[in-house]
């Protein structure tokens, strides 16, 4: 039996879900995504809801250093900015989410266009130094800018009356008409942008504009001397990463009732780099299978964590740290293409079978 | 076709081009030899726009080229192959072609986020071409196989299929057979007289191997120290004895 669909035609060979095996893991993925929300609990909800914005938020991250091979540790910022954009647009001049949602991502995209220039002049560690700066001044921009507006350092997002609460006078809210808890109808929300927001990488990615930043990340003379702007693909590859940064930040807004600038730290960008390495960099796979590793695994070691003889003084978020990056660095000592290896390894497998290569 | 007049080019006080001059005719096989240092490839990366000279003038069908940046000189129609394959390699051969094709696609990176149809119609079209160059090449075995783990002297065919995926007028070629073994290189030999004969290009080329310039170059040009030091037919070139003191020293 013929494991691989014989392909006749160049746009077969363009398509992302090629044959029967890939259509069949499409519809069960659906099935099981829409099952989801009315099997998990709240806790399961709240932490399927930080899954879809690691997604979304690693998917930018993977644009920019994975495939246009720069060096970023400001992500965090571009998420700060999407976030409190769409918290002030809501907040203060009560702006409906679907509006809001995407003048945050152009406010990070931006704002990541400013960053272009350096990457032009500027590689690897200087470049990322550079981000670290942009971090600060982000957070130090913020912090002073809304303590003179508003005099407080945290902001409330009106996410419950555009999600949870009854509010059919709202332009574009979901009605609660009683169907769907609010939390159920964030996650679809949050499902679509996600998918969207992979649709859009995989696009990237299969087209012209990808195999630019590629060429550009492997070698960027060779890629000019071929005919690639590379000046022009790195901006590129600057704005499309912080708007999805930018959409992930707003959709951390959403998700949090208040928001402050703690969690918007240079963690937070490390975060999203061992997201895209744990993943496997360079692909559209390895951000989504990434983020959503990150973020299942972080819960589970702060379980082990407690069971764990740590010192008392320890917090759970301490012994999950601890637990968990270690564990990432001996994940990728065995297994550098991170999960992509092994996603590889079983298809390959299977492609090959009954012989075992 | 490609006249360059007077170039220099020098770096803090090595003049590695002085005042080199060279007329290559539409349709030719031009050869540049010389020794190690004598400012080969110093020459191409000044047309090819890498590097900027500090005098003279290249142009290339009417048009200067000193002063113009790399992506647009690849537009005008001039394509290169590097001395040590330059690939992508982490890209597929398919995917390395195709980015030769890079500056012929019409559609802006929005229309490739979306995919719509004209950026899928794009794709497919190029993917066409690029596959009569893969046919050409003989490289169908190795369409889908990251370059990262082919053999030197596929990558050198992939470089010299990626640069004829541009479909251009000028084709440099830097050392082609450097590093490849007496079939590969008369393979080489063959695409390079099939690149003239069937499609017309433009090609100059740098090489060592003496017997390989000879019976392929319509015109030899030699440099040293980065002056040319002779330019001519073949047979002439290579009874000058200024060219032999150059390769073999003043003593010889």
């Amino acid at each position: 039996m013929p494991t691989r669909k014989l392909v006749t035609r160049y746009e077969d060979d363009l398509a992302l879900f090629p044959d029967r095996y890939h259509k069949l893991g499409l519809v069960a993925g659906v099935i099981v995504l829409g099952i989801f929300p009315f099997v998990a609990g709240s806790y399961g909800l709240t932490v399927s809801h930080s899954g879809l914005i690691a997604v979304v938020g690693a998917i930018g991250m993977m644009i920019l250093t994975g495939f246009a091979g720069q060096v970023s540790l400001g992500h965090a910022a571009f998420l700060a900015l999407g976030a409190y954009t769409v918290a002030i647009l809501g907040g203060t001049f009560g702006w409906p989410f679907w509006l809001a949602l995407p003048v945050g991502g152009l406010v990070a995209a931006g704002i990541g266009l400013m960053v272009g220039p350096f990457a032009l002049r500027l590689e690897g560690l200087y470049l990322a130094i550079v981000t670290v700066g942009l971090l600060f001044l982000v957070d130090h921009l913020l912090r002073n800018g809304l303590d003179i507006a508003y005099g407080k350092d945290y902001l409330t997002v009106p996410m419950h009356t555009w999600f949870a609460v009854d509010d059919p006078s709202g332009l574009g809210t979901f009605r609660d008409d009683g169907a769907l808890s609010g939390a159920q109808k964030l996650y679809f929300f949050f499902l679509a942008l996600a998918g969207g927001a992979a649709w859009v990488s995989k696009n990237i990615q299969r087209s012209r504009t990808g195999r630019a930043m590629m060429a550009v990340r492997d070698r960027d003379l060779a890629a000019e001397v071929l005919g690639v702007d590379a000046a022009r693909t790195k901006f590129v590859a600057f704005g499309i990463s912080s708007f999805f940064a930018g959409i992930a930040g707003g959709m951390y807004a959403f998700a949090h009732p208040v928001i402050t600038l703690e969690p918007f730290g240079l963690t937070m960008s490390v975060g999203y780099i061992a997201m895209v390495v744990l993943g496997g960099a360079g692909t559209t796979f390895g951000a989504v299978w990434g983020a959503l590793a990150f973020v299942l695994l972080l819960p589970l070691c702060e379980l082990a964590g407690e069971a764990l003889p740590f010192p008392d003084t320890f917090s759970s978020e301490n012994r999950a740290v601890l637990l968990f990056y270690p564990a990432l660095c001996l994940f990728l000592v065995f297994e550098p293409l991170g999960i992509l290896g092994i996603w590889l390894r079983i298809k390959r497998y299977f492609m090959a079978w009954p012989f075992r290569y | 076709m490609l006249t360059v007049t007077d170039l220099e080019l020098s770096f803090a006080g090595v003049k590695a081009l002085d005042k080199v001059s060279l007329m290559v005719p539409g349709g030719s096989l031009y050869a540049v030899i010389g020794p190690n240092g004598a400012g080969k490839t110093s020459l191409f990366n000044c047309i090819s726009g890498a590097y900027r000279p500090q005098a003279g003038r290249i142009q290339f069908s009417g048009r200067d080229l000193v002063g113009r940046r790399p992506h647009h000189i690849a537009a005008l129609g001039v394509a290169r192959m590097f001395q040590h394959p330059a690939l992508f390699q982490q890209l597929t051969v398919q995917e390395n072609l195709l980015l030769g094709r890079h500056h012929r696609y019409r559609t802006g990176w929005w229309q490739d986020a979306l995919w719509t149809r004209g950026a899928r119609a794009e794709e497919v079209a190029h993917r066409e071409k690029v596959e009569e160059i893969i046919d050409f090449l003989d490289l169908e075995r190795v369409r889908k196989t990251p370059v990262m783990i082919l053999p030197y002297g596929i990558l050198k065919r992939v470089e010299l299929g990626r640069a004829l995926c541009a479909e251009p007028r000028l084709l440099l070629l830097d050392e082609p057979a450097a590093g490849l073994n007496q079939e590969e290189t008369e393979a080489l030999a063959r695409y390079m007289l099939d690149v003239k004969e069937q499609m017309g290009i433009t090609q100059v080329l740098i090489e060592h191997e003496l017997r390989f310039v000879l019976e392929l170059a319509d015109r030899v040009a030699v440099l040293d120290f980065g002056r040319k030091i002779a330019d001519g037919l073949p047979r002439t070139v290579a009874r000058d004895p200024s060219v032999a003191e150059a390769y073999l020293g003043g003593a010889a």
